[in-house]
């Protein structure tokens, strides 16, 4: 049996390291625990530990749930590559929309939301490493997708996001976190202040607490290996 | 789950390590002392007003909050502003002993517990050319009275008269004894060992 208060205890101190070496506000960090494949069960588990954010890759697996726990106050948060023919699975359930990878998508986002009327947060992922088989779009190609997310109606970029290439040494993240990070600094304005940097996942959160994560996507590290 | 009512690493650190879970969700709140307020006053004060304000807007988790301040003579030292307030508040320290208080507010259903604790802590008289170091590592920045007891400025320190935890910003025996009072006593297998 997996203690996951205890694994949330030491999760929460290493971010609360991290923050100190950065001197940083134990408060601009929020954890984003990471369900997919696991069982409504273990939301359960998460919602009783005041992990409210719960983050979710898969359209289909992400509207089973959400109705099993219709009425909680759950903030879903939608982390994984969307489809455009899923789009009316997601938009205006989830409290984000983590990785628009593509103007294409932002175009069909933007597109239901306003036949909808409805409002929706997201995030820009960006392929900070140029892997080939990484989503995102590149840093050159970000500043037209800000102005076109600025311009959309019912559509607001919160900040970015990245995922760094696989690697068994958390340091070797570091770099694309800090290029993100920079990234923000250069395109932030006063009317898309992108707040938000999701970045960090079990291997390598505390990195990205380091280097600014006001996100951090955990979840094997809180609730064991996925089945 | 208990509620920090503070952004401080470093209370979210001492709790973690004794295996306290927590929820961390900052007060914001006007921290401007009252005319005539006395240090003590104030101290206890701000570690109220920030329990019960996130106590209001949470439906019935318990709330801890703490407040840290650094007195001199009866004057509170603010947070470190600039290299000259920093410098200010480090020639007014050394050579001399001062306070650290800290207060704690726990909030649980209709109880309410608060507590203040001070510490005694006496720095050495430093050169100037030694404050100029000290001054160009920055660690003064965002610090009450300009120095932080777990950093370079523990070299500075020659007596810490009390609580040590206190100084680092909870004190730590005193908050045990209210979470055990109110039932919130820390799971200790869930404890981090140093």
């Amino acid at each position: 049996m997996i203690d996951v208060e205890k694994n949330l205890v030491a999760i929460k101190k290493k971010i609360a390291d991290a923050c100190l070496r950065r001197q940083r506000d134990a408060g601009e960090v929020a954890i984003v625990a990471v369900t997919k494949r696991f069982t409504t069960d273990v939301i359960g588990v998460a919602l009783d530990l005041s992990l409210v954010k719960i983050g979710e890759n898969y359209a289909q697996e992400f509207e089973e749930k959400r109705d099993v726990f219709l009425g909680r106050s759950i903030e879903w948060h939608f982390i994984g590559q969307l489809q455009r023919n899923k789009i009316k699975k997601v938009v205006g359930h989830a409290h984000l929309i983590h990785a628009v990878d593509s103007l294409k998508l932002a175009g069909a986002l933007s597109k239901f939301a306003d036949s909808k009327d409805v409002t929706q947060d997201v995030l820009c992922s960006v392929n900070t490493s140029g892997e080939v088989q990484k989503s995102g779009v590149s840093p050159d190609e970000l500043p037209d997708l800000l102005r076109f997310i600025k311009e959309s109606k019912h559509i607001r970029c919160q900040g970015l996001m990245t995922m760094p290439p696989l690697a068994e040494n958390p340091e070797e993240s570091r770099p694309y976190f800090a290029k993100l990070r920079e990234l923000r600094d250069q395109h932030a304005s006063a009317d898309q202040p992108l707040r938000e940097l999701s970045i960090g996942t079990s291997g390598d959160y505390e990195i990205a607490v380091e280097e600014g994560a006001t996100m951090v996507r955990l979840g094997t590290v809180l609730f064991g290996p996925r089945p | 789950m208990l509620i920090l009512a503070s952004g401080s690493p470093r209370r979210l650190e001492l709790l973690s390590t004794l295996g306290v879970a927590l929820e961390v969700i900052p007060a914001d709140i006007d921290e401007t002392p009252l005319k005539n307020e006395s240090p003590e006053d104030f101290v206890l004060r701000m570690a109220e007003e920030k329990c019960t304000h996130v106590f209001k807007t949470q439906n019935g988790s318990p709330v801890l909050a703490a407040d840290t301040i650094v007195v001199r003579d009866g004057m509170i030292l603010g947070k470190a502003s600039s290299k000259e307030h920093a410098q200010e508040m480090i020639q007014s320290l050394q050579g001399h002993t001062h306070q650290v208080m800290t207060a704690v507010c726990l909030k649980k259903g209709d109880h309410s517990w608060s507590k203040r604790v001070t510490t005694q802590v006496t720095m050495k008289s430093l050169s100037s050319q030694t404050i100029q170091d000290y001054l160009g590592t920055k660690e003064y920045e965002g610090k009450a009275g300009a120095y932080a007891i777990q950093g370079i400025a523990a070299s500075f320190i020659t007596s810490v008269q009390g609580s040590v935890s206190s100084v680092i910003g909870l004190p730590l025996s005193e908050t045990m004894d209210m979470l055990t009072e109110a039932k919130l006593d820390p799971d200790w297998s869930k404890a981090i060992p140093v």
